[in-house]
This record gives C-alpha cells, sequence and structure tokens, in this order.
C-alpha cells in the first residue's frame, strides 16, 4: 500500500512519471523520514549505491502493481554507461489503482501514512531547482551523503535514523521560537536539501 | 556486538549550519499551512484559487465588466489529465496575474504549481463552463469557477450537482484584527459553512436523524483555515499545528492580531448526540450528553496547554454543536472561566426551517443565536 499511496502522492503533486530513480529516492526519503509522523519504517535497511537508492523488494513491488493493473509501467529500457547496464522505466497510477486507494484512505491507518506521504512528495514537488536536478539534490540526504559505497545504511530504528533526527535538529525550536509542526519539519529538511544542492552547484560551476 | 546509539547532537552536527540559518531565516515561508490530507488538499485549492483571483483583480483594478467566468479543477493525476485533455501547462501561473483568464478551463494541483490550460473553446457563461466539464469528464471534480466581472467565486466542493458556496474576492490592507474581529470572521464561516444542512461543508450524513459526517472536526479545521487566510489575504492562520501537548487545530498569527492578543489558539471540537457507525450509510450510534461534556472539558483542557504551548494570549474553545438540543454545557463554561479559555457554542442547524424558528424566537425574546456575534 505504500508504494500505492507514493504514487498516489506523486499523481497529486504532478511530478510524475516516476523514472525508477526517482522512485527509489523518493522510497528512500519517504522511509527515512516516517518517524517525524510517529509512522513506523517500513524498510529501514539499505546499501549505499552508486546510482542511489535502490529497494530490489520496492522493485519487485513496482513491476507486481504494473502486472495487476494498479501501476502503470511505460518507456522500459536497457542502456550501458560507465557505471554498467542498468534499466529505466516510467511508472504512473492506472485509474484502478487511484480507485484502490481512495478505498483502502477508509481506513485510518493508511488515511495517516497517505497524508504523510502526501507531504512529503508535495514538499519534493516544491524544491525551486530544475527538473533533473531535483533528483540529484535528494543524494544530499545527510545519512546517504555521509555513508561509503556500498556501505550499509540502518534506519530502522529511530534513535538510528539520521536523517529524521537531523530533520528535527534543522526546524531546531523552530522559526517563531515555539515547537515546529512535524509538517514543518518535513519542508524545511527538503529545503535544505535544496539550498545545499544550489550552493553545491555554485561551487562546482565555480571550480 | 553492541550496537552503536545515535544522538541527536550528532545528526546535528552531520548538518551544515550555514544553510540550516538559510532554512530556518525563511520565518517558515513556504510550509503550507495545511495538511496534506484529502480535507486539507480541499481547502488549500480554494485558497490557492482565492489568491490568484485576488491577484488578477488587483492587476486589473478590479471587476471586469463583460469579462467570461473561467473555472480552475482541481486534479488527481495532473499529468496524465495533461495529456488526456491536450492542456497547456503554463509556466510560473501564479506568478502572472496578468494571463488573461477570462473563458477557460483549467486543471491544476491544490496549490497551483503545476496549472494548464484545456483545449476547449472559451466559455462564456458558467452553464457554458458546467457543460464543458461534463464533456472532459470532470463534472464530479472539486473546482472553483472565477467570475472576473463580479469578482466573486463559486466554490463546488463535490463537483456538479454538488452544494456550492459564492465568494466575494476582498482586498485591501488588513487592520490588526480585536478577539471581537476574529469571532466575526468565525461566525460568518458558520453561517456559510456550517449552520444549516446546505452550507458548504454539508456536515450532516443524516440530518434528520441528527447524525453529521465522519471527520468532521478535520473538515472544519481545513475550511476555517481557508476561510480564515482568504478573509486575511495571507497566510496568517494555520491547522494542525503540532505542539508538544497534541495538535491544535487552528492557530492565528500575532502579526495579524492587535499586539496585545499576540497569536491565538483555537481548539475544535464537535458536539454530537449521534455518531455514524460505519456498519452502513444510514447506521449510527447515540452518544450520551455527559460524553459530550467530557469531550467539551478535554477541549478546554487542550485549548489551555495549546495556549501555553505557542505563546498566546488568548485561548477559545469552538463547539460545533451538532446535538439534538440546542443548550449551554454549564460544567464546561464554568470549567473555561476558571481557566481563562474563551467559550463559544455554535449550533449546527438539521433544517433550514430550525434555523429560520431558532431565529424567530432569539428576535422576540431580544437575544442572539448561541455563539452569535452582532
Amino acid at each position: 500500500m505504500w508504494l500505492l499511496l507514493l504514487l498516489d502522492a506523486a499523481e497529486r503533486a504532478g511530478v510524475t512519471p516516476l523514472s525508477v530513480g526517482r522512485l527509489h529516492r523518493l522510497v528512500y526519503l519517504a522511509n527515512a523520514m516516517a518517524p517525524v509522523y510517529d509512522i513506523l519504517t517500513p524498510d529501514g535497511y539499505i546499501l549505499k549505491y552508486k546510482r542511489g537508492p535502490f529497494f530490489p523488494a520496492v522493485q519487485w513491488d513496482i513491476d507486481r502493481l504494473g502486472a495487476q493493473g494498479l501501476a502503470r509501467v511505460a518507456n522500459l529500457q536497457r542502456a550501458e554507461d560507465e557505471l554498467g547496464w542498468w534499466f529505466d522505466a516510467d511508472y504512473t497510477l492506472t485509474k484502478r489503482g487511484m480507485g484502490a486507494v481512495d478505498a483502502a484512505k477508509g481506513l485510518t491507518e493508511i488515511a495517516a501514512k497517505g497524508s504523510f506521504l502526501r507531504e512529503v512528495v508535495k514538499a519534493f514537488a516544491a524544491m525551486e531547482l530544475p527538473e533533473d536536478e531535483r533528483d540529484a539534490a535528494l543524494l544530499g540526504d545527510v545519512a546517504y551523503a555521509k555513508a561509503d559505497d556500498q556501505a550499509p545504511i540502518d534506519f530502522r530504528t529511530a534513535s538510528e535514523n539520521l536523517t529524521s533526527l537531523a530533520a528535527t535538529a534543522i526546524a531546531g525550536k523552530g522559526y517563531e521560537g515555539h515547537q515546529v509542526s512535524r509538517r514543518a519539519e518535513v519542508h524545511l529538511y527538503f529545503r535544505y536539501l535544496e539550498r545545499l544542492w544550489a550552493r553545491q552547484s555554485g561551487a562546482r560551476n565555480s571550480a | 556486538m553492541r550496537r552503536r546509539r545515535l544522538a541527536p547532537a550528532f545528526a546535528e552536527a552531520l548538518v551544515d549550519v550555514g544553510i540550516v540559518a538559510e532554512v530556518r531565516g525563511g520565518a517558515g515561508a513556504g510550509v503550507p499551512v495545511l495538511p496534506s490530507s484529502d480535507e486539507g488538499a480541499e481547502a488549500a485549492f480554494f485558497l490557492a484559487a482565492y489568491f490568484y483571483a485576488q491577484a488578477w483583480l488587483v492587476e486589473k483594478g478590479g471587476p471586469v465588466a463583460g469579462s467570461s467566468p473561467c473555472v480552475f479543477v482541481l486534479s488527481r493525476s495532473i499529468r496524465q489529465e495533461i495529456d488526456r485533455l491536450s492542456a497547456e501547462p503554463i509556466d510560473y501561473f501564479k506568478a502572472l496575474p496578468a494571463h488573461d483568464v477570462r473563458g477557460n478551463v483549467y486543471i491544476a494541483t491544490e496549490d497551483f504549481n503545476v496549472v494548464a490550460k484545456a483545449a476547449h473553446p472559451i466559455c462564456g457563461s458558467p452553464a457554458a463552463i458546467g457543460t464543458a466539464l461534463r464533456t472532459m469528464e470532470l463534472a464530479s471534480s472539486l473546482h472553483a469557477v472565477f467570475q472576473p466581472d463580479r469578482g466573486e467565486l463559486i466554490l463546488c466542493r463535490l463537483g456538479l450537482g454538488g452544494p456550492t458556496s459564492l465568494v466575494t474576492i476582498e482586498f485591501g490592507p488588513v487592520d490588526r484584527m480585536q478577539p471581537i474581529d476574529l469571532e466575526r470572521m468565525v461566525w460568518r464561516f458558520h453561517q456559510e459553512f456550517t449552520q444549516t444542512p446546505s452550507g458548504t461543508l454539508m456536515p450532516w450524513l443524516l440530518a434528520g436523524k441528527n447524525v453529521p459526517i465522519q471527520k468532521l472536526e478535520l473538515r472544519i479545521s481545513s475550511m476555517l483555515c481557508y476561510f480564515l487566510n482568504s478573509k486575511l489575504s495571507g497566510m496568517y492562520v494555520s491547522t494542525e499545528h503540532y505542539t508538544p501537548h497534541g495538535r491544535l487545530d487552528i492557530k492565528v498569527a500575532a502579526n495579524v492580531m492587535v499586539p496585545e492578543v499576540g497569536h491565538c489558539a483555537l481548539e475544535l471540537k464537535v458536539l454530537r448526540s449521534c455518531l455514524p457507525s460505519g456498519a452502513s450509510s444510514t447506521s449510527y450510534t447515540t452518544v450520551t450528553l455527559q460524553a459530550m461534556v467530557d469531550h467539551a472539558t478535554d477541549g478546554v483542557l487542550q485549548a489551555v496547554n495549546y495556549r501555553a504551548d505557542i505563546g498566546a494570549g488568548m485561548a477559545y474553545l469552538y463547539c460545533f454543536d451538532a446535538r439534538i438540543d440546542d443548550a449551554d454545557q454549564a460544567e464546561v463554561i464554568a470549567l473555561a472561566a476558571a481557566q481563562d479559555v474563551q467559550v463559544r457554542r455554535l449550533f449546527m442547524y438539521n433544517s433550514p426551517k430550525a434555523h429560520r424558528k431558532a431565529m424567530l424566537i432569539a428576535q422576540k425574546a431580544g437575544t442572539l443565536l448561541s455563539g452569535q456575534v452582532d
């Protein structure tokens, strides 16, 4: 359901179709930020991969959703580049998938997860970066950026989840000196990634 | 092997303090005032339509006689609908109030970050817009019709055939409000959205049996947030504001209140006699009077906590009263008075006739309806 809700959120925010890269990066950040909304992280272990976050189980799930007619898979292609063989595809939610999401949202727990995922995707959609740079900016996530290549990133428990801890730290005591909302924590973290990317891009361009 | 425990301080050490200062320095700009729930998305969309229409009218110097209406439709999957409707995405739409919107059909995301103009002949009237929406299979979509000649928006939550609300677009700088001004606005919201079954929120599931819809509190807080922000011409009111003691329903920022008041905390409760059971569309269970006293009592205590959490000068408990009998809760009023919380009870009539009757009785008695501000 997590994946269907994420696709639904992406449709609503206008950031579809989701490429393989964007899909897995959004899943990664959504999983990592789940503690901000007191939601259990569905898949909190990943190896840092040269092409960005990739969850084999998620790939299995999205392909299955495609086979079930809940998601649409388009532009599936293989390619070889300097990193080796890879594949890409574009994912959207079908009408049937939207119906499934609507039916499931009647359950309070699903509705809560749906709201959280929509917030994450909305924050991503609001990043003021060129379309092709938004995905790259997500790799500035504190946990991902600090991990060594091929090293594990483990955020199964909230106390070890650097991303959600960083989101809380960034929001701090808040822009008004009071407790910030969890919605603000999500949006301010994405704004942080946006600014970080912009600064690093500036440094790269001037080098 | 013992697992290493990561302290928040470690995470804090990993972030760039300069960028953190930039992000925090934005004073929260860009953080949506409404949540991304269904209810929040509806209210956010109406707010975006309102602010766009307001900016458009300011650009033109006011309503433009002879202008055709246009419509903004909330899209569930805008990229797919752009293809389906051969719509033309418009870059920077929100920032271009000079755009000639007259007679057009637009599909948009809830925040107007993506807007596209559908390929359709110019619509000369609201009726033509209705026809266009049916043709484009958008009839059941939430939408807002902008009438540039009248300076009005027609809000349609449930698509064509559903309830509509006519909103006059207002201009001008907002004076800082006294608490009574805020109370007037909330009363006006109640009149338009919740006072009767045909109010914009359509608050009743079974009006004749006094059964309100599910999630009514969430719907009220989202639409009240939309309503207040539209009247204040800015994002001064936020909803679902999280504090250490829970979720504050409505926070009105200090910068629209007179200095001696500061922030205002509004806790919302729905008082019920009946609750939909969910077993079927017509099944419900009854709720005791005492349970609603307990519910409102909790609201008073929440308001006290939230007032302290956000450093507010005032705290309100607004009870949207969907019970059978229009009666005050003496225990709640006494507790609120002791805690310096303002309680306002807004009665929801289960028919227009019941509302008219109550008004007549109040007029004869020289009093006001519950929660009414003159």
